[in-house]
């Protein structure tokens, strides 16, 4: 039985370091489920305090079928206009491997329709770009 | 001796058919097939089906009908690239019987060498078809196969083999079976206990199909659920008994261990089964859908029932249905409330696949939010707050119309009474109305076109 379904991740993963620089994407951990990722020095401006910031994912061993949902960001993420964050961008998640969690801001932004029609770089660039452009 | 059978979707075969006996004079085609594992035989699955141009690549030169051999070779090279075997398929006269002329296995011995070296695989094919019958041979480099008969998928199940079947004598059904072989016949009957038939998710409405299917006379049930017994499954779970879920000790066993020790879903289903047929075969699998051992019987099947309620199992058993050309029902029953606990909608679903172009993709069955939702620990996801842990509220009877409604369907295709087609059925009890409607089809569906046929040469997606 050919049972290759960890290179739907690895193409995935590939797909996000085209997308982000091969340096910026690191691997954390694999699980039953998916995998883990971290892309660091994303740019961010606009609203945000931040210039930048880390994006971690769980790439589920499901895709192209399965969204990349939801996306974290750093945990300090503050608006430069102080205004308190809404949902569905929420502060006190938790992001990563089991043992290896680190503190996040959750960005909970689902893909309309067919996941499968995009990759893994477009789907975080589309998370980060509504970020960006957030009022 | 291995032998094969030769499965086609309904839209795939109309073409074949139309190709082969539209107009007069004899016409030839290659079907490209994925292969996988059956019971009693092996399968080929088909894929792909290129009608040869008659004048160009199906020619007439010195009283024998031939494929050209450009055709050939473009085919074979395509069977090469796709890791597909080649069959090439033309008709002969008669209706009920057929067989390979001189000619043709003449022609069979001379090609073969070339084409496995053509098409780079171990086996290559032909076929020879009448209205109502169809053999075939599978060569290898060192003997050949017989192909045993053809199944069609199509809003009525076909079969067409050679030589045709004696038609059975009545006395020859267990009598268990006698009132329902006034259905379908003693031929109809035979076909069920012949049948290898899944079940995904033995809580209520799995089992509600088990007790059925079995009591119909399927042969051999397969059935797929990890858990065990809960007390809150007893009113639902036909066969179940509180000594399954250990009720009597709830009071001072810890629910963890009630939980782990008590009985297995496919245990209470593999008794009930037994109880309804004695002469049953169960394979028992108590793991998830997507594991190894449930995914290696379930490629084997001649049908699937899916009646567990995760968007993996259906992604999984959506891309079997297409990959390995088997097809499935999922059946549901939902009780919607509203905040203040009052029921909105009480409905039930049985849904058709497989038969012919038309999955749960196209169809937006499949929540890509709840696949990414799943793939996480439960920690995980109650840290993203996503609605969790909140039992569906259930019950046998809005069970029961989903299931029986499936079974119908089932019963009436399999055994060749013609079913109402491939639809998704709702019916809400409390309204009451059903309502049916026919799915409709992306023609670029990853499933229904991308891996239709393609049986073991193509990964499969969601294996844990």
């Amino acid at each position: 039985m050919n049972a290759t379904v960890a290179s739907s991740v690895d193409e995935a993963i590939r797909d996000l370091r085209d997308h982000f620089g091969d340096t910026s994407v690191t691997v954390l951990c694999g699980d039953v489920g998916g995998t883990w990722v971290r892309i660091d020095n994303v740019a961010l401006g606009g609203v945000w305090t931040q210039p930048t910031t880390f994006v971690i994912v769980h790439l589920a061993t499901t895709l192209p079928f399965a969204d990349i949902y939801p996306v974290f960001v750093r945990s300090d993420l503050t608006r430069a206009d102080g205004r308190a964050l809404q949902t569905p961008v929420t502060p006190g998640h938790q992001a990563g491997p089991a043992g290896a969690q680190v503190a996040a801001v959750q960005v909970s932004r689902k893909t309309r329709g067919d996941a499968s029609r995009q990759s893994a770089g477009q789907k975080v660039t589309k998370v980060i770009e509504w970020l960006r452009a957030q009022p | 001796m291995t032998t094969w059978k030769l499965y086609i979707r309904g839209d795939h075969w109309r073409r074949l058919d139309d190709h082969l006996y539209g107009s007069p004079g004899e016409h030839g085609a290659v079907l490209l097939c994925g292969t996988a594992p059956g019971g009693d035989h092996q399968r080929l699955l088909v894929h792909e089906v290129h009608v040869a141009e008659d004048g160009t690549d199906y020619t007439y030169v010195d009283g024998v009908y031939r494929l050209g051999g450009a055709f050939v070779t473009r085919q074979a090279l395509r069977a090469r690239a796709e890791q597909l075997v080649y069959i090439a398929v033309h008709p002969h006269g008669g209706y009920d019987s057929v067989e390979f002329s001189g000619i043709d296995l003449r022609s069979q011995h001379n090609s073969t060498k070339p084409l496995l070296a053509a098409s780079g695989n171990d086996r290559v094919g032909w076929l020879v078809t009448a209205p109502a019958a169809a053999n075939g041979i599978v060569r290898t480099k060192d003997g050949e196969e017989p192909i045993t008969g053809v199944v069609v998928l199509d809003e009525q199940r076909r079969a067409l083999r050679t030589p045709r079947p004696v038609r059975s004598t009545s006395g020859s059904i267990e009598a268990r079976f006698d009132r329902q072989a006034l259905i379908y016949g003693d031929d109809g009957q035979r076909l069920a206990a012949g049948a290898t038939v899944a079940i995904i998710g033995l809580g209520g409405g799995g089992a509600m199909l088990n007790d059925m299917l079995s009591s119909l006379g399927v042969g051999h049930l397969v059935h797929v659920d990890p858990e065990t017994i809960d007390i809150t499954n007893l009113p639902r779970l036909i066969g179940a008994t509180r000594w399954d879920a250990l009720e009597p000790f709830a009071n001072w066993l810890p629910e963890k261990a009630r939980d782990r020790l008590a009985r297995s879903k496919v245990s209470v289903a593999k008794r009930v089964a037994r109880r309804n047929n004695p002469n049953i075969r169960i394979t028992t699998v108590r793991r998830e859908a997507n594991s190894r051992p449930a995914i290696e019987a379930l490629i084997s099947c001649d049908y699937i029932f899916l009646a567990a309620d995760t968007a993996r199992a259906r992604l999984l058993v959506n891309a079997i249905s297409a990959q390995f050309l088997i097809p499935m029902t999922q059946i549901g029953a939902k009780v919607r409330v509203d905040d203040d606990g009052v029921v909105k909608d009480v409905y039930s679903v049985s849904r058709v696949a497989g038969r012919t172009a038309g999955c749960l993709w196209c169809n937006g069955l499949i929540s890509t939010t709840r696949l990414a939702e799943e793939a996480v620990s439960a920690r995980q996801r109650a840290d993203q707050q996503y609605v969790q842990g909140v039992a569906n509220p259930s019950v046998k009877s809005l069970n029961a119309i989903g299931a029986a409604w499936a079974v119908e369907d089932f019963r009436d295709w399999f055994t060749g009474l013609g079913s109402a087609g491939q639809l998704y059925t709702t019916a809400h009890p409390q309204a009451p109305r059903v309502t049916s409607s026919t799915p409709r089809h992306d023609a670029d569906c990853p499933f229904c076109c991308g891996v239709l046929g393609r049986g073991v040469s193509s990964p499969l997606v969601g294996i844990a």
